[in-house]
């Protein structure tokens, strides 16, 4: 498709259509902290992947004695005094744990953690949130009133005291093996996952209904535009209505308010680990690295150091890719 | 207003009623008890019955509900039977009784509440001012000076300082400002009761000070850099807006437009948010708590849950949730002040 276009000396020519996409994506990649965000992000989706071959060593290989060593090259940053009783170390890069385990390696793999949650947790509450939202905006009336009454209920819900009470559940099931059936396989898979599917399920369960919220608003914004109005007089059916021209309009808003919510996912991933509530053991996340580390903060601060750094980054990445999608695709914002 | 404020205060009984029916049942189908000890501390389970049967766990799960809301000697009057047959152990919910804790069995639900809420509560309010100073002014700023080198550097630190999570940030300020420079106390809080007011100390020295600044950075940091954030947006918006542009014409010093017209009607989404802070920061940050060993109420969301302490868990729940309506009873209050056109009736 072109667009023709009139040249000054009367002869037309045609310039290529830029879709609302494309256009979209040149201003993103344009913002140099989303461009950075956004290829810090894929690094780490292929470190993560590839995590058995980056790591030099496995993430639950102890080596006994070298536990709590530091790498010489941190030594620096440790507490003066320390020299007394560091032991230094060159295998390591990064040092290792109170169990000998290279903190290296163990981050590496700790990345699964934060990016399986961050991708499975953003899509579940995006897919339940948007259908919730389409529908309860699309049908309106008393459908949409009592769909509404509903998230606004759920929202006054003590959200962290739940996700507790959810994770204690599931981690005490797991604990004592299902019933065979249904419970079994869950907790089979969650054993699979290192604990992982019960966390999923938890955040997901959640998180969906401020998505809900963001949907059903935006519907209610387009459903009696003229174009929707024009598609329902030539004949489309609901389906088509909802696919063709509600849905590709909605979908800009709904990605950048689930970008934005995936530090907050990661957040919780770290915050319930750190609480022991998190993956299972000896699953490396950067929240239980972060918990252990906390009883040696003041002899061995290095070691709470690089999970922190991961953590901080990857968040940071999540919030300038957020920040750029936004700006990206609602270019009002810019002067 | 009046009647819309009886009518918000009516609505809160059925959504608390709710909230304490959910983690009731859902607290109960966790399996194992409060009184499950393994190893070296089993306890015969003739022993284990008669605990239970003295906090009437024995009892159907309704009925320890209905007796956990009024109290045991009405249900012993009404009911009778089996239900009579016991000491009672609470007054119920509606007498103001949150019943006795099954782990720390020597003290009440109310102490544990008592004790530590008071401490969440200041570190909580100390965190929220700094939020609020740093976080405002900041987003003002950021958003009147758009894309100069100040909004820049105000929106990196911002877009920083959201994406270090509480559970890095405790850490990284202990190691810099207690291990290292040895300025600051590493942990625990600086005050005792009685307290002023019920949760004000009666002594703001150094001693108080000293061991408030770290646990209160670490925990209004990220409130600030949110707020400044939202601030920003906000404004950013309003300016656009159409009677912003008709204060100018009419001749309004600029100072004038932005703080009277335009500051007031950006704050909307700002209070928003500050409503579910508020109530989530004076009921404690259990990270913050257990990275800096402060004895607050935050810690109690996790250990209740994890001890099975039934009672504790309704407790701090129950705490949190009255808390959190209100705040947001608060925040609709503002925003009508805040824009004229927003009345309830």
């Amino acid at each position: 498709m072109g667009v023709a276009e009139l040249n000054v000396d009367g002869g037309v020519s045609l310039r290529k259509q830029r879709s609302l996409w494309a256009d979209a994506f040149r201003r993103l990649v344009q913002n140099r902290a989303a461009l950075f965000g956004g290829i810090f992000i894929i690094i780490l989706v292929f470190v993560a992947i590839f995590a058995d071959k980056i790591a030099p060593y496995g993430y639950a290989k102890q080596d006994l004695l070298s536990n709590n060593v530091v790498a010489k090259w941190m030594m620096p940053l440790m507490p003066p005094g320390s020299e007394r009783y560091v032991h230094t170390t060159t295998k390591y890069i990064l040092g290792a744990d109170y169990l000998g385990r290279d903190i290296l390696s163990r981050t590496i793999y700790g990345s699964r953690v934060s990016l399986s949650i961050a991708f499975v947790a953003a899509t579940v509450s995006l897919v339940i949130g948007t259908l919730y939202g389409i529908v309860s905006g699309y049908l309106g009336g008393v459908v949409d009133d009592l769909m509404m009454r509903l998230v606004d209920f759920l929202y006054g819900f003590p959200f962290l005291v739940v996700v507790i009470l959810l994770q204690t559940y599931f981690k005490a099931m797991a604990r004592r093996g299902g019933q065979g059936g249904f419970g079994t396989w869950m907790i089979h898979i969650n054993q699979a996952m290192g604990g992982m599917f019960f966390l999923f399920i938890a955040i997901g369960l959640i998180n969906w209904i401020g998505m809900a919220r963001i949907a059903r608003g935006q519907v209610l914004s387009y459903r009696e535009k003229e174009f929707i109005e024009a598609a329902r007089a030539l004949g489309a059916g609901h389906s088509r209505i909802i696919l063709k021209h509600l849905l590709p309009n909605i979908v800009g808003p709904l990605i950048v308010a689930e970008t934005m919510a995936i530090p907050g996912y990661i957040f919780t991933e770290a915050f319930l680990s750190f609480i022991g509530l998190g993956v299972d053991p000896p699953t490396p996340s950067w929240g239980i690295m972060i918990s252990e580390a906390v009883p040696a903060l003041r002899s061995y601060p290095v070691q709470i150091l690089v999970p922190s750094v991961a953590l901080t980054l990857t968040t940071l990445a999540f919030n300038f890719l957020g920040d750029g999608l936004r700006d990206a695709l609602d270019p009002r914002l810019q002067q | 207003m009046t009647k819309y404020i009886i009518r918000r205060i009516l609505w809160f009984i059925p959504v608390l009623l709710t909230v304490a029916a959910f983690t009731f049942f859902l607290v109960r189908e966790i399996p194992g008890g409060p009184f499950d000890f393994a190893g070296d501390k089993s306890i015969p389970p003739q022993v284990v019955a008669n605990i239970e049967a003295k906090y009437h766990l024995d009892w159907p799960v309704h009925m320890q509900f209905l007796s956990y809301l009024v109290g045991d000697d009405v249900i012993a009057a009404v009911f009778g039977g089996r239900y009579a047959e016991t000491k009672g152990i609470s007054k119920g919910l509606i007498r103001g009784d949150l019943g006795p804790s099954l782990r720390y069995r020597s003290l009440t639900v109310t102490d544990i509440v008592g004790t530590t809420l008071p401490i969440s509560t200041q570190l909580g309010i100390l965190a929220m001012m700094i939020g609020l100073i740093i976080g405002i002014p900041a987003g003002i700023i950021a958003a009147l000076k758009q894309n100069s080198w100040l909004d820049f550097s105000a929106t990196f630190t911002a877009v920083l300082g959201v994406s270090i999570p509480n559970l890095v940030l405790g850490p990284i300020l202990i190691w810099v400002f207690a291990v290292w420079l040895r300025w600051l106390p590493a942990a625990t809080w600086g005050a005792k009761p009685p307290w002023i007011l019920g949760f004000i100390p009666r002594n703001l020295g150094w001693n108080f000070w000293s061991h408030a600044i770290l646990p209160a950075f670490a925990l209004g940091t990220g409130l600030s850099a949110a707020i400044a954030r939202l601030t920003r947006a906000s404004l950013l918006q309003v300016i656009r807006e159409d009677y912003i542009r008709t204060a100018r014409a009419k001749g309004l010093a600029e100072s004038v437009v932005i703080f009277r017209h335009a500051l007031k009607n950006s704050m909307i989404p700002v209070v928003t948010i500050i409503g579910p802070m508020f109530a989530a920061v004076v009921t404690g940050s259990m990270i913050i708590e257990q990275i800096f060993g402060i004895n607050g109420m935050g810690r109690h969301f996790v250990y209740s849950i994890g001890n099975r302490d039934y009672p504790l868990v309704m407790g701090v729940t129950l705490v949190y949730s009255v808390i959190l309506v209100i705040a947001n009873l608060v925040v609709d209050i503002t925003y009508a002040w805040l824009d004229p056109r927003i009345r309830y009736e």
